[in-house]
């Protein structure tokens, strides 16, 4: 009875998924000989561990939303996608879900080789809780995605692992489900086939399915996902807006949680002692004689408040404030835009534009955009000041600090907006 | 636990079109690329029928009115239970990479293995029943009762089944002990011989052998041809159903954890 009443408040709530302190434990064998390596017969100690793959997850998905879930290996992705499929069982919390999954988990799963391509496409859907009816209706529909028409009534095995892979994502993605699990399953078969799955996956999303994408890959994640995860050790260590959670994640790679210049400042010191964050950090240097130095960046929007988000279209200002410790003739200031992959997108800087005869002791300089035509993403941003003839550096910060640029038509491409018009004519 | 068990048994019919398909395949897997096909399953009992026959009949003479179709409804039997539930020991362990990677309800596979057994005793025992013409057997109308000890034996099966299939995914031995004790067994049940061959303190010990009932009360439709007594019936029934329950229960209460054991 308490089950069903939760079932119509879920129905209510109008989500997908939920969790409540759902934690997943793994009794790790660790198996002990004394003195002995290499691989060995006799095991003489086995001691048992506890392991919490997962603990205290708490999340929730609407219905139609995308939902990312990210973090490095080991950090638990994939353990809380089987957890949400039900194929493992919680150690503890409480799960509700509220529709039909279907798990993009482990391609093929339900397979088996010594069956036709046909035959299995029963077999793995029935294993998927549905009825030979519906799957019969979806049959064609499913071998012509897949496009293995002339293969279909060859047993599996025969089948080389791109057909394999193929079959299966077909299967899945033509079976209309409530809720899809996606786990690193963009990469399947070849570059169409991509393409195809990729679209589907788009599709589904248009059907209000609702999605959860485990993926390295940050541009698929920031171009579908409404919402991100950052796992990190088996917790939730983010849980938000898309691009802040990418930047969650990619600050957590290098070992930092904060983007302010104060922070990297420290790190730089730190840099000189330790060869190892250089590498870490290869992307993002600072370099200069240090007469001028930039001691603070921040990004304004039209009202002059700081923020890190800017929408297309809207104004963008860079604010850059210096010391200097000696009067240094004709300066420049120079900023640059880049994408996450290093495409320097534009590199504007003052020495036509604007001359600074003597610089004072301290100051702050603002390059100001009206009308921004950056397109959505993600912009990483330099700043640096060289004397005249741009050959010697005071300062310079090389793709230190970046912003997101949301908003636009997602259906259109690139980084910049030409703002180009289209014009259609009939031809009499 | 009888809240997990309609759980388990409504995921059954939901995942119904799985279950069928499961035993499609296997059946279909089973004879694939072999000239007879199906008539294996035929063939190989009924020549072991006829080795042990020619053994027990004419060179150790074994002296009982049609003693082969005495021989062919104890084999068929035992057959039913010894063979479900060795192969099914391995339904769950087998099927672990499915089990790791998709949710379904796990009695789905031991109910599919068995199943698919069933439907090849259900053959043999078609064949049985056409021998009983052959060998001239009494033929009355207590075959009807048929049905009823095969369910039975349907039941008490499943029971092993799952209880083994449970232990196997724990401890790996299984299969060989099993294998083994089922060996002893088939000599320690009266298959070959009648139970009155034995002495009275002999022939208690031997009572309390469970398979014992179901092979005794498989020979009264095919062999006695008369209804057996109350107390029987309530005996195998109680049996099947107690060894139901506990391979049910097992199997239930640990069914979440297998994940973690393989």
């Amino acid at each position: 009875m308490i089950t069903i009443l939760k079932q119509v408040i879920d129905m209510d709530n109008n989500f997908s998924i939920k969790t409540e302190n759902l934690g997943i434990r793994y009794l790790l064998r660790h198996e002990y000989q004394k003195g002995k390596k290499g691989l060995k017969i006799f095991q003489s100690r086995i001691k048992k561990e506890e392991f919490w793959a997962l603990r205290n997850v708490n999340l929730e998905a609407k219905r139609g939303e995308v939902l990312g879930i990210i973090g490095v290996n080991g950090s638990g992705k994939s353990t809380l996608l089987k957890s949400l499929a039900k194929i493992l069982p919680l150690s503890e919390g409480k799960l509700w879900v509220n529709g039909k999954i279907a798990p993009l988990i482990e391609l093929g799963a339900g397979f088996n080789p010594e069956l036709t391509g046909g035959e299995n496409i029963f077999l793995s859907g029935t294993l998927l809780g549905l009825t030979n009816e519906v799957i019969g209706k979806n049959y064609y529909k499913i071998i012509d995605f897949s496009g293995l028409n002339k293969f279909i009534d060859i047993p599996l095995k025969n089948y080389s692992s791109g057909m394999f892979v193929r079959l299966a994502f077909s299967i899945v993605a033509n079976l209309e489900p409530d809720i899809v699990l996606i786990d690193e399953v963009f990469a399947v078969g070849d570059e169409p086939f991509q393409q195809k799955s990729f679209e589907k996956i788009l599709r589904f999303k248009e059907k209000g399915s609702t999605l959860l994408i485990v993926s390295h890959d940050l541009n698929t994640i920031a171009r579908l996902c409404n919402k991100v995860i950052v796992l990190d050790d088996g917790k939730i260590e983010f849980n938000g807006e898309t691009s802040l959670g990418i930047d969650y994640y990619k600050n957590l790679l290098k070992g930092i949680k904060s983007t302010s210049l104060e922070d990297t400042e420290k790190i730089d010191s730190g840099r000189q002692a330790s060869a190892e964050t250089i590498i870490k950090d290869k992307d993002s240097l600072r370099w200069g004689s240090g007469e001028i130095k930039i001691r603070k960046i921040i990004f304004l929007n039209e009202n002059l408040k700081e923020t890190n988000t800017f929408k297309t279209g809207e104004t963008f200002i860079a604010r850059i404030d210096y010391t200097s410790s000696e009067e240094i003739k004709n300066p420049v200031f120079g900023v640059a835009f880049y994408t996450p992959y290093g495409l320097l997108v534009s590199g504007p800087n003052t020495k036509s534009s604007l001359s600074i005869e003597k610089i004072p002791k301290s100051g702050t300089l603002l390059y100001k955009v009206e009308n921004l035509s950056l397109r959505r993403g993600e912009y990483f941003f330099s700043a640096a000041v060289y004397d005249f003839t741009l050959r010697k550096p005071y300062d310079h910060l090389e793709r230190k600090f970046k912003f997101t640029v949301y908003g636009g038509d997602p259906s259109d491409f690139g980084h910049i907006d030409l703002r180009g018009q289209w014009i259609h004519k009939k031809n009499d | 636990m009888l809240n997990k068990f309609i759980k388990e048994i409504s995921e059954i019919h939901s995942f119904r079109h799985l279950l069928l398909n499961l035993i499609k395949s296997d059946i279909k897997l089973r004879y694939k690329n072999s000239f007879l096909g199906f008539l294996w399953q035929l063939l190989n009992p009924l020549f072991y029928l006829g080795i042990l026959a020619l053994v027990f009949s004419q060179i150790i003479r074994i002296q009982m009115e049609n003693y082969v179709l005495f021989l062919f409804a104890g084999l068929v039997s035992w057959r039913m239970i010894q063979q479900t539930s060795l192969i099914a020991t391995h339904s769950i362990v087998n099927n672990q990479e499915l089990i790791k990677k998709v949710h379904t309800p796990k009695l789905v596979f031991p109910l599919a293995t068995v199943l698919s057994q069933f439907i090849d005793h259900l053959t043999l025992s078609l064949v049985l029943f056409i021998f009983l013409f052959i060998l001239k057997g009494k033929i009355s109308a207590v075959l009807f009762i048929a049905p009823l000890i095969i369910f039975l034996i349907f039941i008490f099966s499943l029971g092993l089944s799952l209880f083994f299939a449970t232990v196997y995914v724990y401890i790996k031995d299984t299969p060989h002990v099993i294998g083994i004790a089922f060996q002893a067994l088939f000599f320690l049940t009266p298959i070959l011989y009648p139970l009155s061959v034995l002495t009275s303190s002999m022939e208690k010990f031997f009572k309390l052998n469970p398979f014992y009932y179901f092979i005794e009360y498989f020979r009264y439709p095919f062999y006695y041809a008369k209804m057996p007594s109350a107390e029987l019936t309530i005996i195998v029934c109680a049996i099947s159903l107690a060894t139901f329950s506990l391979g049910m229960y097992i199997f239930l209460r640990k069914k979440e954890s297998f994940i973690f054991h393989f």
